[in-house]
């Protein structure tokens, strides 16, 4: 079994599901934080979604510290 | 022969007809005598003339007479045809009638052309019975309408308080006269009739006139009577009629703000379920992470992990304590612990507690209460809270590297105290109290929601998309806090310019009426 977060933890919500939503509008990290708060509490879920964005992934398997890139 | 009997035959006998028939007895007599040439018939000739002549003249004055009376008989009829007539509008008016303004507007104009009178007035009982107000006034008395004339000393109200019609011919010399300065002219006669109401006295309906008009009498006394008690039906039918809508009227008002209250408390339980869910969300998320088998490697994880469920678990706390508080306040059951502080301190110590909100937006924040000590008497915990309350808001729309200044100042104000009685006002009085003052330099709020601020479950953006959490209930709580001490709460806001919140707490506590 391997580490794996898929979710917004505060939000509950699935990066997959994240995800279409974020490309069918055109949002940045700003907006989708914004719109869905995914992001704008805690803030652990920052780097996962601005990789998300940027790679397409919406599981991960290994940590991504904040300032990873 | 009784003596009418012979009034009657006497009467006859003087009437012309007799006279008539008479003056042709001695014609026959004289006809008579002048055959037989005797100077007798001549005299009577002449006695006959003399009688036909006052025949005529008699017969003359007895149609004149009978005319007269006729017209007067007709004349009579007609009045009383045009009372009845008015009566009879008065009737279809009091029908009619949707207010009792209109109704003695209307009335008071029937008075006046009832009576030929030139002016009429209904007089109301105000102020307890010691006054009398014009309440309404046709003719000559329109310009009077609204003055008031003391019972005591007035003719209307000697009508009111012996329960009794009165004339008068000549006021200006009657003890009981009031003069009303609005008049424009010199009433000399008068004729009051009281009104009744379910037995009792309410007011008076009065007609007056000119030195130059007609006296009035019994006649006007018994019209202006029959007048006076529909009014008083008239009356009851429209207070009834008032009530009954102004009952409606309020019902409609609760009715909307009921379902007013409702929208808001749907609105409030979708927010306040969003807001009670993420931090639970947060809570079971991380410690279903921590629970993973392979989070024991990542320690500094765990770290960032477990801070933030502690504090989800605060917050959420906080929370419901604002639910229970305020559901405690609006059971009634919400009670303060009065004890002398120092502000200074509250003040202090509400800022040291927001330090962490304001370093995580490096923001700063400025003290200024001055060098005394701000002495109040109130509730240590609720003022804490009422603080921190306007802190943190002031951080949580503040952007990152703004300013909140906190000010103190102790002052006279003009402070409501709570009324004695139920429906009465609540008068002002100047107290010494210490104004508190919290300013930001952030977005501002704008005019129209200016207004909602302290309203309980009211937040100025309550769409689910909105930016800052909150669950509407701080505001409210901290106004509710306040004016259990007495005070009062309020803000002010330039959009982009920032907002200043501030507060008003009486030195001397909670303001009692004066004993």
């Amino acid at each position: 079994m391997t580490l794996t977060i898929d979710r917004c933890v505060c939000m509950n919500r699935l990066f997959s599901d994240l995800l279409p939503e974020a490309r069918a509008r055109g949002f940045g990290l700003a907006e989708l934080s914004r719109h869905t708060g995914c992001g704008d509490r805690c803030g652990l879920c920052r780097p996962y979604l601005r990789r998300m964005l940027a790679t397409g992934e919406t599981v991960f398997h290994q940590i991504i510290a904040e300032n990873a890139e | 022969m009784s003596t009418r009997q012979r009034d009657a035959l006497l009467r006859r006998l003087g009437g012309p007809a007799g006279i008539t028939a008479l003056a042709l007895g001695v014609g026959w007599l004289a006809i008579f005598f002048a055959y037989r040439d005797q100077w007798l018939g001549l005299i009577l000739a002449l006695l006959t003339s003399v009688g036909a002549f006052i025949a005529i003249r008699r017969g003359d004055v007895m149609a004149r007479q009978r005319r007269a009376r006729l017209e007067g008989a007709i004349s009579a009829a007609a009045a009383r045809n045009r009372e009845l007539e008015l009566l009879r509008r008065l009737g279809s008016i009091m029908l009619g009638v949707r207010s009792s303004g209109e109704l003695l507007e209307e009335v008071v104009q029937l008075a006046a052309s009832l009576l030929e009178a030139e002016g009429a007035a209904i007089l109301l009982v105000v102020e307890e019975g010691r006054f009398l107000k014009v309440a309404a006034g046709a003719g000559l008395l329109r310009a009077a309408e609204g003055s008031l004339v003391p019972v005591e000393r007035s003719l209307a109200g000697w009508s009111v308080l012996n329960d009794q019609a009165v004339t008068s011919d000549d006021m200006e010399s009657d003890s009981r006269n009031y003069p009303v300065d609005t008049l424009p002219a010199h009433l000399e006669r008068a004729v009051c009739v009281p009104l009744r109401s379910s037995g009792v006295v309410i007011g008076t309906v009065c007609a007056y006139n000119r030195v130059d008009g007609r006296p009035f009498g019994e006649h006007d006394i018994v019209l202006l009577s029959a007048l006076a008690e529909q009014v008083a039906v008239g009356l009851d039918r429209a207070t009834i009629l008032e009530e009954t809508r102004r009952n409606e009227r309020e019902l409609a008002d609760k009715n909307r703000e009921l379902i007013r209250v409702t929208k808001l408390k749907d609105e409030f339980l979708a927010n306040m379920s969003h807001e009670l869910r993420t931090p639970l969300n947060a809570i079971i998320g991380f410690s279903e992470m921590m629970l993973m088998p392979e989070m024991d490697a990542a320690s500094e994880q765990r770290r960032d992990f477990l801070e933030s469920i502690a504090r989800n678990g605060r917050h959420l706390l906080g929370l419901i304590n604002n639910i229970l508080d305020l559901s405690k306040i609006e059971a009634g059951r919400m009670t303060v612990h009065l004890t002398r502080l120092d502000l200074r301190d509250s003040i202090r110590g509400a800022a040291t507690d927001t330090t962490s909100l304001r370093t995580a937006k490096q923001q700063t924040a400025t003290i200024d209460v001055g060098e005394d000590p701000l002495m109040v008497v109130a509730d240590h915990t609720r003022v804490r809270q009422v603080l921190f309350n306007l802190l943190s808001n002031a951080s949580k729309f503040t952007p990152e590297g703004g300013v909140v200044s906190l000010s103190a100042v102790r002052t006279p104000v003009p402070l409501a105290i709570p009324s004695e009685r139920a429906g009465e006002k609540s008068r002002l009085v100047t107290r010494d109290a210490v104004w508190v003052s919290v300013r930001d330099s952030g977005i501002g709020i704008r005019p129209e929601d200016m207004g909602k601020l302290f309203q309980v479950f009211s937040q100025v953006d309550s769409s689910a998309s909105r930016q800052q959490q909150g669950t509407g209930l701080g505001l409210a709580l901290c106004k509710q806090f306040v004016e259990m001490h007495g005070g009062t709460i309020g803000a002010e806001s330039i959009v982009g310019g920032g907002s200043t919140f501030w507060f008003i707490l009486p030195v001397e506590g909670p303001l009692r009426h004066p004993a």
